[in-house]
């Protein structure tokens, strides 16, 4: 359908990229409310890594947040008449996604498992293998280890650091999805990020120590 | 006293401030008075220097598990197919602004029944049940919510966009459509509906189908049977008739919008008119043309390639 303007779209997004101008999303969606479906199908490859990463990030299953993207895309598709240009429209979107995720992540809460460790969640670097095994082997476990360790913090910690670490969202961005004051935005994402250390050197034990020494 | 800079701190500045600055700290974000005397306490304590190599780890842990989270994939296949199955299973009367209305008409309907018995023309029998069928408006209204056909319906997927097929007959012929333009490899069946459809959810899922850029195929009996509002077995008796162009009936049956085709739609339509009755003889009509309620300069949806 518009596979060229997907061709750009299938990348994980990475620290500190940013996505594209809001005019540009604007421009979308009009196109969308007036009928061309294909203005949408570049929306859903544009964002699709991003919420995807989101959901993925607050529920910690692979499986459950490709599902789950497919649902906030159905949502979004369905509210989009509604969008009032009040807001950027991916701030509009993740907000979709995080309230989604949240609710999930809450839903399964009593009976979820983390399967984080049975799954390959995490893209090896083909370059790394070759030369670095083992320090490829360990960014692996760190990583793995990372996810873990977000789906052992609370919801409200979660959200605040998979916007600022997965999505790299500035605080007052942050703020707008969270629907929260930038201050508030602030002191939610020093406590997760205390929480998420805390967890850490709970996780490692003494060695945190030994590798954050290392690591400086 | 160069040696022991931090004997020159404030008593102030302890541990505490300091852990409670951190990520401040870290980011960067404290002024430089603030950041010099941090910068001070974390020569002099070891506990925080630890602290401050922890958060920084964490950090960039959270950093790079971000970069090396794997994509999904294209996940649009999976999303066209939801987006069908919601429309299925919200019908038209779940919308508020259709079925609050169609409520009430309803009750209307059989309170007016129930008041003036004569009006369903048996007479003064006030104590028999006025049912919908003896009143002749609302026997039509019965007429229109006659099933369809309960066959089964299945959403065949080539890439894009997405076929409603009627019968197995249909799906070969969407296949051999498909196939014929190189979309092999991603086909999907999906078993959409095997309840029965009555005429205005049929109308409604038909919109919404359009809507997403969908194709349909209907029958000629059905075309029929949704153009002049007759159920399938009265048209099926008058199949001696002969049938109007399937592709006015279709106009018909969404009187509020202007029907826009261009020649490349029209062409696919009459090409898959005839690729389908090539298979089955009761095929009539592909709905898969764009619909436009108001502009009229914008660009037609994208349709599949002509064979």
């Amino acid at each position: 359908m518009n596979q060229e303007a997907c061709a750009t779209g299938w990348t994980t997004p990475r620290n500190g990229e940013r996505t594209v101008t809001t005019d540009d999303d604007n421009a979308l969606v009009a196109r969308f409310l007036r009928g061309e479906n294909s203005a949408f199908d570049t929306l859903f490859c544009r964002y699709q890594d991003y919420v995807y990463n989101i959901l993925y990030g607050i529920i910690g299953s692979q499986e459950e947040a490709r599902d789950l993207t497919q649902d906030v895309f159905v949502q979004v598709y369905r509210s989009l008449p509604k969008f009032r240009y009040g807001s950027r429209f991916a701030t509009w979107l993740y907000r979709i996604a995080v309230n989604r995720g949240v609710d999930a992540a809450r839903s399964s809460k009593r009976w979820r498992f983390l399967p984080i460790f049975d799954e390959p969640a995490f893209a090896q670097t083909p370059a790394d293998s070759e030369t670095e095994p083992e320090s490829v082997f360990e960014r692996r476990l760190e990583t793995e280890t990372v996810q873990k360790i977000l789906q052992l913090c609370s919801l409200n910690h979660r959200e605040a650091l998979v916007l600022r670490y997965y999505q790299n969202l500035s605080l007052e961005e942050i703020a707008e999805t969270l629907n929260c004051t930038a201050a508030a935005a602030k002191v939610r994402l020093f406590r997760a990020r205390k929480a998420f250390k805390d967890q850490y050197v709970a996780q490692f034990g003494s060695d945190a120590l030994c590798v954050a020494k290392e690591g400086k | 006293m160069s040696s022991k800079p931090y004997a020159k701190l404030p008593s102030s500045y302890e541990c505490g401030k300091f852990q409670s600055r951190l990520f401040e700290f870290l980011d960067g974000e404290l002024n430089p008075v603030e950041e010099a005397k941090a910068q001070q306490h974390l020569a002099a304590c070891a506990e925080c220097r630890q602290e401050a190599a922890l958060a920084r780890r964490c950090d960039s842990a959270l950093a790079s598990a971000s970069n090396s989270i794997a994509s999904p994939g294209d996940l649009r296949a999976g999303f066209y197919l939801k987006l069908a199955e919601t429309k299925r299973r919200n019908p038209v009367w779940q919308n508020w602004k259709v079925g609050i209305p169609a409520v009430l008409a309803t009750g209307l309907l059989l309170l007016v029944a129930s008041k003036f018995p004569v009006m369903s023309g048996r007479g003064n029998a006030p104590h028999t049940p006025a049912i919908a069928s003896d009143i002749p408006h609302a026997t039509s209204a019965k007429e229109s919510h006659l099933n369809l056909s309960p066959i089964d319906d299945f959403i065949f997927q080539s890439e894009s966009p997405l076929f409603i097929v009627k019968s197995d007959t249909d799906l070969k012929a969407v296949k051999e459509h498909s196939s014929s333009n190189s979309r092999r490899g991603s086909h999907r069946r999906l078993q959409v509906a095997k309840n029965e459809l009555n005429i205005r959810s049929f109308r409604k899922s038909i919109h919404d189908l359009r809507a997403s850029n969908l194709a349909v195929l209907l029958s000629k009996n059905e075309v029929k049977s949704i153009a002049t509002n007759e159920s399938l077995s009265e048209v099926a008796r008058a199949t001696d008739a002969p049938l109007r162009a399937p592709r006015l009936s279709l106009a018909s049956f969404t009187p509020r919008a202007e029907l826009h085709v261009s020649d490349d739609e029209r062409d696919f339509m009459s090409a898959s008119l005839q690729d389908t009755t090539q298979v089955s003889k009761n095929q009539g009509a592909i709905l898969g043309i764009d619909e436009r309620n108001e502009a009229s300069d914008v660009q037609p949806a994208e349709l599949p390639a002509l064979p």
